[in-house]
């Protein structure tokens, strides 16, 4: 497959809950193929550059991106080619809304023309975890419940009698995985719908932040990251390989912590800040490191395939 | 407020609630168009007394609220893949809600025995509701946007919970297990009044029953009443409801880890009956949530119950069928009916 094997755009659908490095990546990718070694490059600049251009800018000053407005629904169309011999031309189109957003669809249970329109067979997604982050909701297990519960079990408990919630500060928010999961099983509902049964969409899960991974978990295949904290979530990627397409990545935009490590940021600055960042995959069937941050959605368009 | 419309000629959908189409969910027709004022609101009690988002730009689709399932949406499920549907009775306070939280939960940490793996839930949200304490039979009406998704707001018909489990094995083979939530004043009911059977009729089409016990009662005082009712229970379920002797019966002694696994006497008389009942009930001792999971892990003998069931569908009376065979739409048709 190539990016231009016919007339329609090609989409990458960005989904992560809130501090999931969505806009961080986005702004990354786009000095990438602005810069022109990876797999994608421009294929000339966009017609609306300043939601790209400011973002990237505050990027190369040594700021990761603030986190994106509740309101904010940017799609950015980027001109690209392929840098594989043959390789197509088409558009890009990404969209770039808040976490608050996706944790939003969960709940209401709906979306918006915004998403619908982008299905198709030409639309992979991108999903995104940020290791670490503190917005990450941990699964419940039977100790959380007791602690909820304390020592009187569901069907005895005053607070199920009345619905009332006793707890509603952060232990109401779905846990993570659930919330992915969901949204793996709402997209398949749209492309069956859409596309039909058959069609199988790439997903890219984007484990972002791969410097703040513990430094002994760096080496491991980024799937292990999701088994060891999603395990639900992992067990569905394992389980529904007939309906998708699942590959993960590691990683990591400038390779470093810009916000709390002042010795690296001084070092960002005094190089190339493209030279900064990497991805950890497997597409060839066995762990490698590539600074190319544009695999990822490489691979979601076809643009590069794996050995599996 | 404005009112929801329909864009098909006739639908009456605003006056009177009802799909021109027979959609059962119909608030997901693709006709219908919500006001925009709506959007925001339509929230899953219990999910979020966080805030709110509206959608940014004109609604487009709507999935189902996954808080549980009707009748007509499992039969929905069982129209493209067979479905392990399994009753779990037993009184009020048995264990059940229990029952089936432990099973999420073991699903939610990667923890259901080999060779079954989590491969999606319809209800998703109705576990983690259940999970909070948010989500029960006695908590009342649903918010009115929601009710016409479930069936909790209409006390005749039952709830049903969803969870697909593939084996990692060479068989590879999805299974889609439906259980049912029901409150437990429906089996005190049924026990009082035969004419409450019906509301049971699914039980027709179920692979299995799990009839939950609560260990300790049958140690207590109280063991005589709850021997009784059981015995009662038993009787109604065969005489009234007519279910499958045949099918596999699970007699799940709950909160096993406040007994230290003992088995109560009493339970060996309630296998007594259910045999001359001609019933042949298999007794499992569970601690869905033990009181000391350094001795008694938690979730004992929950999977353990429905893989009793899930093996008598694999290697029994009830093979498992592909899914273009003829009898899978007998057995839809079946389980249709009672849906009326």
């Amino acid at each position: 497959m190539n990016i231009a094997s016919n007339a329609h755009s090609r989409s990458v659908l960005l989904i992560g809950g809130p501090d999931a490095g969505k806009s961080n990546f986005l702004f990354r990718l786009w000095l990438a193929i602005d810069q022109g070694h990876g797999l994608i490059a421009k294929d000339g600049l966009p017609a609306d550059l300043d939601y790209l251009r400011a973002g990237a800018e505050r990027l190369l000053e040594g700021h990761f991106a603030a986190h994106t407005s509740k309101e904010v629904h940017e799609r950015v169309l980027v001109p690209v080619k392929s840098n594989r011999l043959n390789g197509g031309r088409g558009i890009l189109v990404v969209p770039d809304v808040a976490g608050e957003q996706i944790l939003a669809v969960y709940r209401n249970r709906q979306w918006s023309e915004a998403w619908e329109e982008l299905i198709s067979e030409h639309c992979a997604c991108l999903i995104f975890i940020r290791a670490g982050s503190e917005q990450i909701v941990a699964p419940l297990d039977w100790e959380s419940c007791f602690a909820a519960f304390g020592d009187v079990l569901p069907s005895t408990n005053a607070a199920m009698s009345t619905g009332q919630a006793i707890d509603d500060g952060r232990n109401l928010e779905p846990p993570t995985q659930v919330v992915l999961t969901e949204w793996l099983q709402f997209l398949r509902r749209a492309y069956t719908d859409v596309v039909g049964g058959s069609f199988c969409p790439r997903i890219a899960f984007v484990v972002s932040a791969w410097d703040a991974v513990p430094i002994e978990q760096q080496s491991m295949a980024p799937e292990l990251y999701i088994r060891d904290n999603f395990p639900m979530l992992h067990q569905f990627i394992e389980a529904n390989g007939e309906y998708f397409r699942f590959r993960t990545f590691g990683v990591s935009i400038v390779s470093g912590d810009l916000t709390n490590d002042d010795d690296f940021k001084s070092s960002y600055l005094s190089g190339r800040p493209v030279d900064f960042g990497y991805v950890f995959h497997s597409l060839s069937g066995t762990l490698e490191r590539s600074s190319d941050v544009t695999l990822p959605v490489a691979w979601a368009l076809g643009v590069t395939d794996d050995a599996s | 407020m404005a009112p929801t419309t329909c864009t098909q000629p006739g639908c009456t959908i605003a006056e009177t609630g009802l799909c021109l189409l027979s959609n059962p969910q119909p608030s997901s027709c693709p006709h219908l168009h919500f006001p925009r004022e709506d959007v925001g609101a339509q929230v899953v009690r219990g999910t979020p007394a966080l805030e709110t988002l509206p959608l940014l730009g004109k609604e487009a689709r709507r999935f189902p609220p996954g808080l549980e399932l009707s009748i007509g949406d499992v039969a929905n499920i069982m129209r493209a893949q067979y479905a392990h549907v399994v009753g779990i009775l037993g009184a009020w306070d048995a264990g059940k809600t229990c029952f089936l939280l432990s099973l999420y939960l073991m699903a939610s940490r990667a923890g259901l025995p080999a060779p079954y793996i989590f491969a999606g839930s319809q209800t998703l949200p109705g576990f983690e509701a259940r999970a909070r304490r948010l989500r029960g039979w006695s908590s009342g009406p649903l918010p009115e946007q929601l009710a016409d998704h479930t069936s909790l707001v209409d006390p005749r018909q039952p709830a049903f919970l969803h969870l697909a489990l593939r084996e990692k094995n060479d068989d590879g083979r999805l299974i889609n297990l439906v259980l049912t939530d029901l409150p437990g004043e429906w089996s005190n009911n049924l026990i009082d009044r035969a004419s409450t059977a019906d509301r049971f009729a699914f039980l027709g089409r179920a692979d299995g029953i799990i009839l939950v016990v609560d260990g300790p009662a049958l140690e207590s005082q109280a063991r005589h009443s709850e021997l009784q009712r059981t015995r009662h229970l038993l009787d109604r379920l065969v005489h009234d409801v007519h279910i499958d002797t045949s099918s596999p019966l699970i007699l799940l002694v709950s909160k096993s880890d406040r007994l230290q696994l003992r088995r109560p006497a009493a339970v060996d008389d309630i296998v007594q009956h259910a045999r001359s009942l001609e019933l042949a009930p298999e007794v499992v001792s569970c601690a869905a949530f033990s009181h000391d999971p350094s001795t008694i892990r938690n979730g004992l003998g929950v999977f353990e119950a429905l893989a009793k069931i899930l093996n008598t569908a694999a290697d029994g009376r009830r093979r498992w069928r592909p899914l273009a065979a003829p009898s899978i739409d007998r057995v839809f048709t079946r389980f249709s009916d009672v849906a009326v």
